[in-house]
């Protein structure tokens, strides 16, 4: 047995036992879906930063490193951890009087008690499963190329395996054993980024060596307009921050928190330690361009092999090891968030919206998680022209729908229920539209479109234009109710 | 129906969404750059209201301190982005990013919130613990 396959067995063993463990506690929806509302602020923040912080987020941004340059992490990283204050700035003290007040375990039970009818809440739980669908689904194909590369298997086999144990440990303890398995994958992430720093920088001499190495090739590469045009970058940015508030997973790690006193710190926690990660794909991304530079590394034509490269090529195979857990912590802990989130809707938050109470639900969490790896399973393995579709209904979807129905929604009363299902819609369906038209070569974007970042915006604006033009007595009704105090007849 | 504090912020927020999409659509970076410290400031303007619709004058001051470092930034970026100058071995308005808002927005905010949260909007989620606690 390699060390590499020893590594990432004791990380499975330690998955199992925590799903374990959580299942012996086990008891009501409550506990599986917010994880009994047990966490305190350390736990929490670290679970919500690497539910964020994903495969994409690593490997990803590792990639577009190389290839871009610096614009890469700051387009897509930087800023963040400033998201993650705004997010307990925006959303922290309002969601947890929310979920004392009421009971609430997901962003569509927010909107039930936000917005009257039930057309609202059916749109959002619709878009949660759809969207973690797709989110699942491309974990599913990371976890493939992750575990093939440990095991030696075929990417499919791989994928089978690693969706296996997610699904084994989430299943079996829910969000409780979420949210500390996340907890222990976020720790590792932060631990695998500051080694990977200093590893990467010191095989090209160290973090000034490197970039005088690539500043004398071409400096331009350094630059904030190296190759993607100013404009793409800082919409990017604008998608990163108001997506990363947006995500359903962070909004619903909000609902599981023990106290009011545990909202505190978790912002600086979740920051710094998002702030760490962006370490590997800076470092990862830097030195590889360095070591092309010099010669003692291929110009990688496919650029999604430059972390595999690098870690395949340049460090031991114990600390290669490590790095692939850490890797695989990061798709794990995104993939059991999005498999919550899309039991949630299909168990809990559709039925409700249609008027269908759920007995025995523990039982139906269980089987509505299965039923979300296996749609994953299914479309990552067999359906590429579904994993093609899915691939849009992802980040700029979310913070479409979510941003201005939720975030927006909490503090201003003007806010409808007309205007949340609109808002709804025109995330998902323009983000497939500009995914479907721009692949058929029906329409082409100038370089300068970011359309993730764009239709992000235009979802707020429609949702602001359609509130004050199509009023309603009922939803300003419901924020008037969702603001008193419990016992009180005034208004505070 | 009166316009109160919320409309207002909301109403900037539209504002600065809508000059940000047309920085976006027609290629003026410079709409979108500075869309992201002004939303940031009026967001957190936003959540620092209390459940009653108001302001503390110290934490009011505090974002706007914020904001306005983080404006600076961004302007100094702006400013750096033509020149030639290195600063820790990157072009200046890279290294801006780099060493200065990244770390800045990292542990600055976060810790913001922390201040405000402890002054100021806790006491709202007190009383709702309390009373919930009680019920």
């Amino acid at each position: 047995m390699t060390p590499v396959i020893a590594i990432v067995i004791v990380y499975f063993v330690i998955m199992f036992a925590i799903g374990y463990w959580a299942k012996s506690r086990m008891k009501s929806s409550r506990d599986f879906l917010v994880a009994g509302q047990t966490l305190g602020f350390f736990v929490m923040a670290i679970g919500t930063f690497s539910s964020i912080q994903s495969g994409f987020g690593m490997i990803g941004h590792t990639a577009n490193t190389y290839s871009w340059g610096v614009q890469a992490v700051v387009a897509a990283a930087f800023l963040v951890p400033l998201a993650f204050a705004v997010s307990w700035f925006l959303l922290g003290s309002r969601l947890y009087r929310l979920a004392r007040k009421y009971e609430v375990y997901s962003v569509p039970d927010v909107i039930r008690i936000r917005y009257p009818g039930r057309r609202a809440q059916l749109a959002m739980s619709v878009a949660m499963f759809v969207g973690s669908v797709a989110y699942m689904t491309a974990q599913v194909t990371a976890t493939g190329v992750i575990m093939s590369l440990i095991f030696g298997t075929s990417v499919t086999v791989g994928a089978i395996i690693g969706s296996a144990v997610v699904a084994l440990y989430t299943v079996a303890g829910g969000m409780l054993a979420g949210a500390w398995t996340d907890f222990l994958q976020g720790l590792l992430m932060v631990v695998m980024s500051i080694g990977t720093f200093f590893v990467a920088t010191n095989t090209v001499g160290g973090w000034s060596s490197m970039l005088e190495t690539i500043a004398s090739h071409d400096i331009d590469f350094l630059r904030l307009d190296a190759s993607q045009p100013l404009t793409y970058v800082y919409t990017f940015i604008v998608m990163a921050v108001l997506g990363t508030v947006a995500q359903p997973q962070l909004i619903a790690k909000f609902l599981m928190l023990r106290s009011s006193s545990e909202l505190k710190w978790g912002a600086l926690v979740a920051s710094l330690a998002y702030g760490i990660t962006t370490l590997f794909a800076l470092s990862v991304g830097l030195s590889m361009r360095a070591l092309s530079i010099e010669g003692r590394a291929p110009e990688l034509e496919n650029i999604d092999n430059t972390t595999t490269w690098f870690f395949d090529n340049m460090v031991s195979p114990v600390f290669a090891g490590f790095v692939l857990a850490g890797l695989l912590a990061a798709i794990m802990s995104s993939a059991n968030s999005f498999i919550a989130v899309g039991a949630s809707s299909l168990m809990r938050d559709m039925p409700s919206a249609l008027g269908i109470t759920v007995r025995n639900d523990v039982r139906w969490a269980r089987i509505a998680s299965v039923f979300v790896v296996l749609c994953a399973l299914v479309f990552a393995l067999y359906l590429s022209q579904v994993v093609f579709l899915l691939g849009a209904i992802g980040w700029a979807a979310f913070a479409a729908a979510i941003f201005g129905p939720l975030v927006l929604g909490l503090y201003w009363r003007r806010a409808t229920g007309l205007a949340t299902t609109i808002a709804i819609a025109f995330g998902i369906l323009s983000n497939l539209a500009a995914t479907i038209l721009t692949a058929q070569e029906v329409i082409t974007f100038p370089a300068y479109i970011q359309t993730g970042g764009l239709i992000t915006c235009l979802g707020i604006v429609l949702f602001i234009v359609v509130s004050v033009a199509v009023p309603s007595r009922e939803s300003l009704d419901r924020f008037t109710e969702m603001n008193r105090l419990p016992g009180s007849k005034s208004v505070v | 129906m009166h316009v109160d504090r919320v409309d207002r912020l909301v109403l900037l927020c539209f504002v600065t969404t809508t000059v940000a999409i047309v920085g976006m659509v027609f290629d003026h970076w410079q709409l979108v750059y500075y869309s992201i410290p002004v939303l940031t400031a009026l967001f957190l303007l936003m959540a620092a209201l209390n459940r009653r619709g108001e302001w503390s004058a110290p934490v009011v001051t505090g974002v706007a301190a914020f904001g306005g470092v983080m404006l600076a930034l961004f302007v100094a970026s702006n400013i750096a982005l033509h020149t030639d100058e290195l600063i820790g071995g990157l072009p200046a308005a890279t290294a801006v990013f780099v060493y200065a808002v990244w770390p800045f927005t990292t542990v600055a905010a976060p810790l913001l919130f922390a201040w405000v949260y402890h002054r100021w909007l806790r006491h709202d989620v007190d009383d709702a613990h309390a009373r919930s606690v009680g019920s």
